[in-house]
């Protein structure tokens, strides 16, 4: 028994020294750095993906995640980009701003990446900034954000708040009425959207009646819900995100408020949260995005078929899945344009003014400020738990990360520190 | 000459151990590996210190801690917000109406405030601890208990001051900096490797000392400790606040080096990873902290990149491979063979018979 | 008005509480074993519910009684093949049950992946009363936890098992001499114990988004209310649920739902400074 045991730790000690020795040594093999300069035309192009696959916001993101690998594939099997195949290699950061950064360094100086598709979060795209500063290197952010940013080092995709309410919320207060409740998650993207909602509203003769935080994640929405009957809003403005979405949705039906008296108006309630809470909770309710899955345009429809025939995991296409799809395709122009071999400063030079056909339309990356021109489109969730589109707007919106109505003396253009 | 060699063999095997660990810190940078893996020993390194705080009080008082990374976060907050003030107002402040830097945090503009407030915020914290919890008894589990509701709540009172601590992102862009002197990566990878030789030279005095014996003493039998005379509480408290002391250091000196301090790494998950490490590695004798820290750093790192998915699947087995086949960690296990053989020698020696 | 209406909101939290400390108490209180995978064992709750009613199509009972069963026999299995050989070591329990939640998260993102899960609302609708309202699915929650509230109380007091649990409690040793079969009585124990964190998660899964991260808070909210209420006492337990819910409900009428969390944790601590034993354990060995 005695010696057994002590065997089994003998064992144990070897199993661990060994694990040991192997990472040590695919830590030296990765040490010296392969050629830089004499790039070949059969050498692959290699590209970051930085998403998470593990921790919270690992269900978001995995969609993110698949999409980018089918853009990647897709640009391969025809033929690459300028004549060389790319190579993606993907890195998780387990949800967590740190490990962000540890990925970045490591994509960037280890995998010398030409440039990086990824981040979720604010905090994890923020965790990133200094090292692509420092490194001289690009990320391709998809994920619809706060605005009030433009790093020389990132191209931002995603939505900025002005292209998600400067329609919505004049709509809203014409056709639900004027008085708005908001309700937020407890960070700076909620609180920075809310900033220029409550300026909007104002403007439009509407009031806020109340505004309200819950911390990320939480799901415990009855005393919020109880202060909204109270106040009796004419329709609550949410950017709750993630799994506080279910939670409020629910309460909000389990009170007995209904949509037709007084419905959520999100920006952040996409396909992915309706089929997580059920037809019943999300019927009735508003969301305002850039894309919706069940857009007409040929794009998509190729977009959609591509997407489920390859994925079988359950995801959902969202606003955030065509982001990701779009940015790839986005670096695949700008590398073109900018001719490969090609320095970051020439590639980010290159976004500027670049426009593709997109699965949401025509977008364009704006010549000045690094974010996308993408369209305005809000939708009401209908009994079988489909976004139908009611307001789209004629051609894409151009984006900015410091609203006019916020920063009118700024007149749309950027202020002297933009990050 | 002969006497030299004598009395190195006397040298404890695990200082060797350390020594060996020190000796590899120091070389690392030199060894050719690309440059952010030395950034990451350098954040590594400076969670060695949060090792040996948590060490202190795990290892040598047998209290465990589950929310002893908001120690460290009040250092990495401390340093971060001083940076974050540089240049006026931050825009976490100014979002939430604050134009001015309010008179209340002026003082930790200056960085030597700042250094100060970092080392100083956690002592403090932990004495008071200490102090309300220790006179009362608590003990054993309650002790856990109470610290794992306490991380909770600081995580998210931290979240919801988003005016001080900017919420769930937190503050990001620390520079390489020690009482407002910028150093370069590697002044600064050595500076907080001169100050982990320092922090462990002192750990070692300590634990050799009567104080770190009485702390020993008290693990194994408190009420004991007490007849005999001494106050155990008060010696609780001065160890917890020590320990609370070094857990801001190295949250100060982490910040710095990872550019970044979020509510993250003051969470109970941070805690409990640490206390992993020095579980897998062996507490009570300082090395175990060292080496089981600085190992599951790397194996995070190295096998996250490998298998993402699975790095917790490998993290939960190590750790039940460990206490079932190595209660007392490795390096314990280590000291307890080194122990058994001389015990079988000095049998030998003197004709058996005990 | 919304005082009352946040207080009636309040039992449904207390409720849901309850039942996720229940599991504990008896883990926490019989064994001393601090338990970090109870959270885990609440997110399986959840899922084994979703597997059932969502995937299978079965009544939403089926998914109860399913979430109770797996989650017990994931207790019995962490009993017997883990924690047995582990007593008397209160800080290596907790890690080796640390690493049972790091494990159990895994394999939980393995077979179903990180998207949310859907599970319908088995009961729909809402009382209303002179603007109170009160959803069915609430009271049915808060009649159920009653239900097991008394059925454990039952189970420990009067039944030969409940006989032989508090014997062990006491003492140990003893109770072994006397020919009572501890081990089995342990595995039994923490198997309840787990059920009744599964169950838990069952209840949880329609009013919340099911997630592998879903278990993770009411860990530390069910040790408080543990704490609270009296470590080996399931009446206190019972009573602290009811505090911290009904705390937290009405103070986050008042303030925000942070402040209001915050509160109640510094209320808790100081409660636990002065009376480790709990509020509601008056005899002291």
């Amino acid at each position: 028994m005695k010696k057994s045991k002590r065997v089994l730790a003998l064992l144990a000690l070897l199993v661990m020294l060994a694990s040991l020795t192997a990472c040590g040594s695919s830590a030296a093999n990765s040490g010296p750095a392969s050629g830089g300069s004499g790039k070949t035309e059969g050498e692959k192009i290699k590209i970051g993906i930085l998403f998470s696959s593990s921790g919270t916001t690992a269900g978001v993101e995995q969609a993110m995640i698949n999409a980018s690998k089918m853009a990647f594939d897709e640009i391969n099997a025809q033929g690459g980009i300028a004549g060389h195949q790319v190579e993606y290699i993907h890195e998780d950061y387990a949800s967590d701003p740190a490990t962000a950064t540890k990925k970045i360094q490591k994509l960037i100086q280890q995998d010398e990446v030409l440039a990086t598709v990824g981040c979720y979060t604010s905090a994890s795209r923020q965790a990133t900034l200094p090292t692509l500063l420092e490194e001289n290197s690009l990320l391709v952010y998809p994920t619809y954000t706060e605005g009030e940013e433009v790093h020389p080092n990132v191209i931002y995709i995603g939505a900025m708040p002005n292209q998600q309410a400067t329609d919505y919320i004049p709509w809203l207060i014409e056709n639900e009425g004027k008085t708005a409740f908001l309700v937020g998650s407890d960070y700076v993207f909620p609180k920075t959207c809310n900033k220029q909602a409550k300026i909007l509203i104002e403007k439009f003769g509407g009031q806020v009646v109340g505004e309200e935080y819950a911390p990320l994640g939480s799901s415990d929405f009855a005393a919020i819900v109880t202060k909204i009957k109270q106040a009796k809003p004419d329709f609550i403005y949410s950017d709750l995100v993630g799994d506080s979405i279910v939670a409020f949705y629910k309460e909000y039906k389990q009170q007995g408020l209904k949509p037709e008296d007084c419905p959520i108006a999100s920006i952040a309630t996409d396909e992915m949260i309706n089929k997580a809470m059920g037809n019943e909770y999300a019927a009735g309710h508003y969301t305002s995005m850039n894309y919706f899955e069940t857009l007409e345009t040929p794009e998509n429809k190729a977009f959609v078929d591509a997407y489920y025939a390859k994925f079988k995991d359950g995801s959902t296409i969202t606003t955030l899945t065509e982001a990701a799809y779009d940015s790839c395709y986005f670096l695949k122009a700008a590398i073109e344009k900018a001719g490969y071999p090609c320095s970051t400063e020439d590639l980010i030079a290159a976004f500027a003014g670049l426009e593709m056909d997109a699965p949401q339309g025509k977008i364009k990356v704006d010549e000045e400020n690094h974010c996308t021109w993408l369209y305005s489109r809000f939708a009401k969730c209908n009994a079988d738990g489909i976004f139908a589109v009611i307001y789209e707007s004629e051609s894409a919106i151009r984006p900015e990360p410091w609203p006019q109505v916020v920063y009118p003396e700024l007149g749309g253009k950027l202020p002297a520190k933009p990050y | 000459m002969k006497i030299g060699i004598h009395a190195l063999k006397k040298v404890p095997v695990h200082y060797w151990i350390d020594i060996a660990l020190f000796i590899f810190i120091l070389v690392f940078p030199l060894l050719g590996f690309k440059p952010f893996r030395v950034t990451y020993m350098n954040q590594f390194v400076a969670y060695l210190i949060f090792a040996l705080s948590l060490d202190l009080i795990w290892g040598y008082m047998g209290l465990m801690s589950l929310g002893h990374a908001v120690l460290f976060g009040m250092g990495g907050y401390a340093i971060g917000l001083c940076a974050q003030l540089q240049n006026g107002a931050p825009a976490f402040m100014t979002r939430e109406g604050m134009n001015q830097i309010p008179t209340l945090l002026f003082p930790m503009v200056n960085p030597i405030f700042a250094t100060f407030a970092g080392l100083l915020l956690p002592t403090l914290f932990a004495f008071f601890l200490g102090k309300f919890l220790f006179k009362s008894k608590v003990s054993g589990v309650f002790f856990t208990i109470i610290t794992l509701a306490l991380a909770q709540i600081i995580k998210d009172l931290v979240i919801n001051q988003q005016a001080f601590t900017n919420g769930f992102n937190g503050l990001q862009g620390v520079p390489r900096a020690f009482l407002g002197l910028g150093m370069d990566k590697t002044a600064y990878y050595y500076f907080v490797a001169g100050v982990l030789i320092l922090v462990y030279v002192c750990c070692r005095w300590l634990t050799n000392s009567r104080l770190g014996k009485v702390a020993v003493s008290i693990r194994e039998n408190e009420s004991r400790v007490s007849f005999l005379g001494y106050n155990p509480e008060n010696f609780k408290i001065l160890i917890f606040a020590i320990s609370g002391f070094l857990a801001g250091l190295s949250g100060l000196l982490y910040a710095p080096a990872a550019n970044s301090i979020t509510v993250e790494e003051i969470s109970v998950a941070a805690s409990t990873f640490v206390l992993i490490g020095l579980a897998v590695g062996g507490r009570g004798n300082l090395t175990g902290a060292l080496v089981g820290a600085m190992g599951l750093q790397w194996a995070k790192v190295l096998l996250s990149e490998s298998t993402a998915a699975y790095w917790q699947l490998v993290l939960g087995a190590i750790l039940l491979i460990i206490i079932f086949v190595m209660p007392n960690g490795l390096i314990g296990q280590l000291l307890h063979l080194v122990y058994s053989l001389k015990t079988r020698k000095h049998k030998e020696l003197t004709g058996g018979g005990a | 008005m919304s005082v009352l209406q946040n207080f009636v909101s309040g039992l449904n939290v207390s409720a849901l509480l309850m039942v996720a400390a229940l599991g504990l108490v008896v883990i926490f209180g019989l064994m001393k074993v601090i338990n970090m995978a109870h959270g885990e064992l609440i997110m399986i709750g959840a899922y084994m519910t979703y597997g059932t009613t969502t995937v299978l199509a079965w009544p939403f009972a089926a998914g109860m009684f399913m979430a109770f069963l797996s989650t017990a026999w994931i207790g019995i299995m962490m009993e017997r093949l883990i924690l047995k050989k582990l007593y008397a070591k209160p800080t290596e329990t907790l890690l080796a049950t640390y690493a049972i939640s790091l494990m159990l998260e895994r394999v939980i993102y393995f077979f179903y992946g990180a998207e949310t899960k859907f599970v319908a609302m088995p009961i729909p609708g809402l009382l209303e009363i002179g603007g109170i309202t009160m959803p069915y699915y609430n009271m049915f929650i808060i009649l159920f936890s009653l239900l097991l509230l008394f059925f454990t109380l039952y189970l420990f007091k009067y039944t030969n098992f409940g006989k032989k649990v508090r014997a062990i409690t006491q003492n140990r040793m003893m109770s072994a001499c006397l020919g009572i079969e501890t081990a089995n009585v342990d595995t039994w124990t923490f198997g309840y114990g787990a059920g009744l964190a599964g169950l838990a998660g069952a209840l949880l899964a329609p009013v919340i988004s099911v997630t592998p991260g879903l278990g993770a808070p009411y860990l530390t909210e069910s040790f408080m209310t543990v704490v609270v209420g009296g470590v080996q006492s399931v009446i206190g337990t019972a009573l602290g649920s009811v505090i911290i819910g009904e705390m937290r409900t009405v103070l986050g009428g008042f303030t925000n739902t942070v402040m209001a969390k915050i509160i109640v944790f510094v209320i808790i601590i100081i409660v636990i400074r002065f009376k480790p034993e709990g509020l509601f354990v008056t005899e002291r060995r």
